[in-house]
Parts: C-alpha cells; sequence; structure tokens
C-alpha cells in the first residue's frame, strides 16, 4: 500500500511578470516502509516537491494534481485538517537545525510542544522525549533538555530534530537535505542513526539530497528531476551502471573517482535550466550529448522501462552508453 | 509552560532579557538602571522621604537657598523644591511609563498581526501607520486638550496613538523577518495553531528588539509629555510635575532665581539620557540595529 502518491503534480509560483511553473506533472509514489531519493541540482524541484507534501510552499503558489497521503487528499485539506495531518501523518527535518529550532526555547520546549499540543500530558511527552533523545545517541539527556538551541552543536542538533520529528510516530518523513548543514564527520554519524531510526520504526521516508552516492546508500528507490521535471525514477541498487536517463548518467559520471586520478572532472555541459525557461522539448534536450531533432521539439513523458521509470525518447536505443564509469572515460579518452 | 524543572523565575528572565552576565558587567548599564531604579523609588516613597507638603506654599520663605529645612530651597510661593521634585518624579515617569505600555502592547498585537496575515492587511495596518506618522505627536496632543480638556489623560493617550506607529514599524520589519525563518515553517510542520507560534515562538524572538524600542521610546515620551505640560496643556499647578516646574519656574530666572526651572530641567535631562543610554546599550549588547 502506499503511503504516498504524488499524482501529476505541477506548482506555479506567482512572479514579477505573471505565474512561473516550478514543478511539471510530478507523479511519484511512496509504499509503505520504503525511501525514495529526491536528487537533482539546486532549483530542479526536489525541496519544492517535499515542501508540496506538507504544503509549505510560498504564499500565492498554485497547485494542481492530487497529493494523497494515506488515503486523504493534502491539498483538499481544511485548517483544521491539515494541523491534525502536519501533527500526526507526516514530519519534516530541515537542512538546516540551527535555523529551524526557535533560538529562544530550550530544547525540552521544542521537543514536547508538538506532543502537548497533540494532547499528551507534559509527564508523558517528557518521558518519550527522552527515551527519543536516546535512541537517537544523544547522552545526558536531562542535562540537554534544559539547554539552548546555541549550546548544542549542529549534529546533536539535527540529531533533536530528528527526534522531534520521530516524536509524533509519523508515516511519512520528509527529510530536506538533513545533512548539508552539518561538516562532514558528523554528516555519516547523523545520517546512519536516521536510517537505523526509519529502518527500526518501518517508516516511509523522502530523502532530498544532491548526493547521489548517500542517496543510493540509504534509499530504496532514486528519483531524480531536473528543472521542474522528474525525469527517472530507479531502484537504487544498480544505478550507477543501468542509468535509464542521460542527465542521471551524467551526474554520475561528473563525481569525482576515488580510484581514478584525474586532472579535470568531468562536468555537464551549460547550465542548469530554470523550470520556467524549459521549452517545448525535453528539458534536459539543450545540455544532452545525445538529444536529437525529437528531443527538442516534443516532451517526453515518464513512461515504464523495466524496473523503473524514465522520461527519455531514446533511452532503450541508448541502454548500454549510460554506463557512468563509460562516459567519464569518453570524456577523458 | 514549565517542562523542564526550572525556577520559573529565572526561565522568564533570561528570556526577556539580554543574557544577565554581560549585560551586568557593563558599567553604563548599571549606572543608568540604578538611577532609573533611585527615580522609580523617589516616586513610589515621595510621601515618605520628601521633607514637606509640596504643594504647602510658605510665604515668609520664598526664594530661599538651601538649608537644613529646605535641601533645594525654597520657589518664589515659598514651596519646598525638594519635595516637589520627589513628587514631581511620580507624574513624570507615571506618564511616560502609561504612553509606552500603551504604544508596546498596541504596536506589538499590530506588528505581529500584520506580519502573520500579510498582504491586504499588513498594507492596510502600515499605511494607517503612514498617515499617522504625518501628525507630530506634539500636535495631536495639543487636539486632544483641546477637545478633552487639560489634564493626564488627554495627552497620555494622544500621545500613545503617535508612539504605537513608531514601535508598530519597526516591531514588524523584525516580526516579517522572524516569521520568514524555518523555525515557523518548523512550528507549522508540527501542527501548532497560528495563535501559539505568534504568542510563544514569535513574540519572544521580538522581545529583545522590543525592550530596547521600549527604553528608548520611554525617553522621548518624557520629553514630549514635559513639553505639554511645559505648554500649560497637561497637568495643571498646583500639581507638582517636572515640565510644569520649568514653566512655572520661568518667570523667577530674570529675578535671579532659576533653581526651580534648573533643578527640574536637570532632572528631565538626565532621565532621558539614562533611559537613552541604557536603551542604547541593550540594543547594542543584542545586536539589534537601534532604530
Amino acid at each position: 500500500m502506499n503511503v504516498l502518491s504524488i499524482d501529476g503534480l505541477s506548482v506555479d509560483l506567482p512572479g514579477p511578470e505573471g505565474p512561473r511553473r516550478v514543478l511539471y506533472d510530478v507523479t511519484l509514489d511512496v509504499a509503505e516502509g520504503e525511501a525514495v531519493g529526491l536528487a537533482g541540482e539546486s532549483g530542479a524541484g526536489k525541496s519544492m516537491t517535499a515542501r508540496a507534501v506538507i504544503r509549505l510552499l510560498p504564499r500565492g503558489a498554485v497547485t494542481s494534481g492530487d497529493i494523497v497521503v494515506n488515503g486523504a487528499s493534502v491539498l483538499a485539506m481544511g485548517t483544521v485538517a491539515l494541523r491534525n495531518y502536519r501533527m500526526r501523518d507526516v514530519a519534516m527535518i530541515f537542512q538546516d537545525p540551527r535555523a529551524a529550532i526557535n533560538p529562544v526555547r530550550r530544547i525540552g520546549d521544542f521537543l514536547v510542544e508538538a506532543l502537548v499540543e497533540r494532547g499528551d500530558p507534559e509527564a508523558k511527552a517528557l518521558e518519550i522525549v527522552t527515551g527519543l533523545l536516546e535512541s537517537v545517541g544523544i547522552k545526558d539527556v536531562s542535562r540537554r533538555l534544559r539547554q539552548y538551541p546555541h549550546e548544542l552543536s549542529g549534529g546533536l542538533l539535527q540529531r533533536v530534530m530528528i527526534a522531534a520529528a520521530l516524536a509524533i510516530e509519523p508515516k511519512l518523513l520528509l527529510a530536506d537535505e538533513p545533512t548539508t548543514a552539518l561538516d562532514v564527520t558528523t554528516q555519516s554519524d547523523v545520517m546512519v542513526n536516521l536510517d537505523t531510526q526509519r529502518r527500526e520504526r518501518g517508516l516511509a521516508m523522502i530523502f532530498v539530497t544532491h548526493d547521489l552516492e548517500l542517496a543510493s546508500a540509504v534509499c530504496d528507490r532514486i528519483a531524480v528531476m531536473y528543472a521542474g521535471f522528474l525525469v527517472e525514477d530507479s531502484p537504487a541498487e544498480g544505478l550507477h551502471h543501468a542509468a535509464l536517463h542521460p542527465y542521471t548518467a551524467a551526474l554520475l559520471a561528473s563525481r569525482p573517482s576515488v580510484a581514478a586520478r584525474e586532472r579535470r572532472l568531468v562536468a555537464i555541459p551549460g547550465r542548469p535550466l530554470s523550470p520556467f525557461e524549459v521549452g517545448e522539448g525535453c528539458s534536459f534536450a539543450p545540455r544532452c550529448p545525445f538529444a536529437q531533432d525529437r528531443c527538442r521539439v516534443e516532451r517526453p513523458i515518464l513512461r515504464k522501462v523495466g524496473v523503473g521509470r524514465v522520461a527519455c525518447h531514446r533511452t532503450e536505443e541508448l541502454q548500454g552508453q549510460l554506463d557512468a564509469d563509460q562516459m567519464r572515460a569518453n570524456v577523458h579518452g | 509552560m514549565t517542562i523542564v524543572a526550572t525556577p520559573a523565575a529565572t526561565r522568564t528572565a533570561r528570556r526577556w532579557l539580554p543574557s544577565r552576565s554581560s549585560v551586568l558587567r557593563d558599567p553604563v548599564v548599571v549606572v543608568t538602571s540604578l538611577f532609573i531604579f533611585l527615580l522609580v523609588c523617589v516616586a513610589v516613597f515621595a510621601p515618605w522621604i520628601a521633607p514637606h507638603d509640596p504643594n504647602y506654599a510658605n510665604i515668609l520663605a520664598v526664594n530661599q537657598g538651601p538649608s537644613a529645612a529646605h535641601w533645594l530651597g525654597t520657589d518664589s510661593f515659598g514651596q519646598d523644591l525638594a519635595s516637589r521634585l520627589f513628587y514631581g518624579a511620580r507624574l513624570s515617569l507615571l506618564g511616560p511609563a502609561l504612553i509606552i505600555v500603551i504604544a508596546t502592547t498596541l504596536g506589538t498585537v499590530l506588528a505581529i498581526a500584520a506580519a502573520w496575515f500579510g498582504g491586504a492587511f499588513d498594507q492596510a495596518v502600515s499605511r494607517v501607520a503612514d498617515i499617522l506618522f504625518a501628525f507630530p505627536g506634539l500636535i495631536l496632543a495639543m487636539l486632544a486638550v483641546a477637545m478633552f480638556g487639560p489634564g493626564l489623560i488627554a495627552p497620555v493617550i494622544a500621545l500613545s496613538i503617535s508612539y504605537t506607529p513608531y514601535l508598530m514599524r519597526v516591531i514588524r520589519s523584525e516580526a516579517v523577518r522572524q516569521r520568514n525563518l524555518p523555525y515557523v515553517a518548523a512550528c507549522y510542520v508540527e501542527g501548532l495553531p497560528a495563535r501559539t507560534i505568534c504568542r510563544r515562538h514569535l513574540l519572544p524572538n521580538v522581545a529583545p528588539l522590543l525592550l530596547v524600542q521600549a527604553t528608548l521610546s520611554f525617553g522621548y515620551a518624557l520629553v514630549d509629555l514635559a513639553a505639554v505640560s511645559y505648554l500649560g496643556l497637561g497637568v495643571q499647578p498646583p500639581t507638582a510635575e517636572w515640565g510644569l516646574m520649568v514653566s512655572t519656574g520661568q518667570s523667577s530666572i530674570l529675578a535671579g532665581y532659576p533653581e526651580q526651572s534648573l533643578y527640574a530641567g536637570a532632572m528631565i535631562i538626565l532621565t532621558v539620557v539614562a533611559f537613552n543610554l541604557l536603551g542604547d546599550r541593550l540594543a547594542i549588547r543584542r545586536g539589534v540595529d537601534r532604530v
């Protein structure tokens, strides 16, 4: 059963010259207990998709399509239903914990607030929260609860954030680049922790990230976005050698490799398009080494190919050429 | 909401005041706070510490210099100047205090509401504030006095109205900034109602700025109210009030007895300087911009 199904989601944001489209017809399902990575460049619409799921869109955003969580349509919810939904069904972990936790409230107050608001007595809420902090690997919990956010390190704060997200026992977790604001050594700790907690609880998760490597490590499936389009949705395992979309393959090829000594990193030529700049053809066509005339005039739709889904006209013809190592070799060759 | 076991008093103090240890090490803050505290004590305990009835006119002892009986001498009616200054502190501090309480309360509520709802409501509130800016506080106060008669209440209400948009605007800008920070989004995500987010999250975060602005405005309000009294539109003689004392003492200056105007004027200046210095220091400590 699907915890989340996004069906044909489009989002327009108001701009100086009328509405601008930032998401095009995104369709994505997340099954119970499944983790889906949303990868892509900045501005591709990853965060926007995650935020749409919890209705945290900028003022004036116009949405179409449907988002269904546990059988309820999120976009149609009224104020009370929306609050209940946010309070019980879904939780979000933000990128920068320092910005996302009120600096003038104690950690204990921050953690307990949502539970008390939901109707738990304070003593019980405190008990839940204490247990959670221990399980996310925080020591000396009673002292931490009394501290202010500025007294904790970034890594600790992000664990607090994770604990806050788990506290409401949601069915779906939205993690918006949860480790980007942390330094590399704490990143892995926090990530391992988040992953363990998620698996233990059988939570579904949308994991927004730039880091394909990290996404393949913690996610079951990877959805790649480009310029507001979902271009590929494939199992995480084996993505490296079996990318369906040229963009995914190019992304994978442009990572620095530990094994190979390279003088220059492989780059995708051109610059990423903003969603509203996309013409009538495939959004990636201007930068795609495999683009043909058809790609420039006819927009490919997302279709099932093998175990995944892809929006590319030529994916079948290109199989074999979309191997990351090979692409890298071609460039350097 | 006391969840974690800490004494309620320290929680509140910590939340509203800039971090204590650093502030109390600043000599300017210490001196000005002590001075203001002393003033408030004088105002509160005036009946007990004043050596004479401030309104008792001893016609046989006019324009006297300082003596054991009259610490600061007497005015042209033979009233004891020290007693009048002590009693004067009451109205001279109560007036601005009322103005600041009314103006900050109204201003904060409007500011947070404007920041929260944004859009048309924000526009409406901000434009009305702009219009009120066009009325100088003193002129509004004169208008109020013309309508309701002189005294303390009319100018206080008029000045409260003219101070509200000033405070509103400063707090609104901070509230708008805070409202767009991710922690407010995180509150949404927790499913907290708007009321709770405003009260428990936005308000404490604008509180430092609020404190600074209220302190600074107190000085201005005191000057404005003294000016109203000086012009004869505030409380009426023989009530002891500093602004009024400056004005009634004026006629004695040419006769060679400037003491009454001088002392009352000096008190006004000292008090305003103390409040401004304190406000400035709090602003620097807090890292908020003085506006």
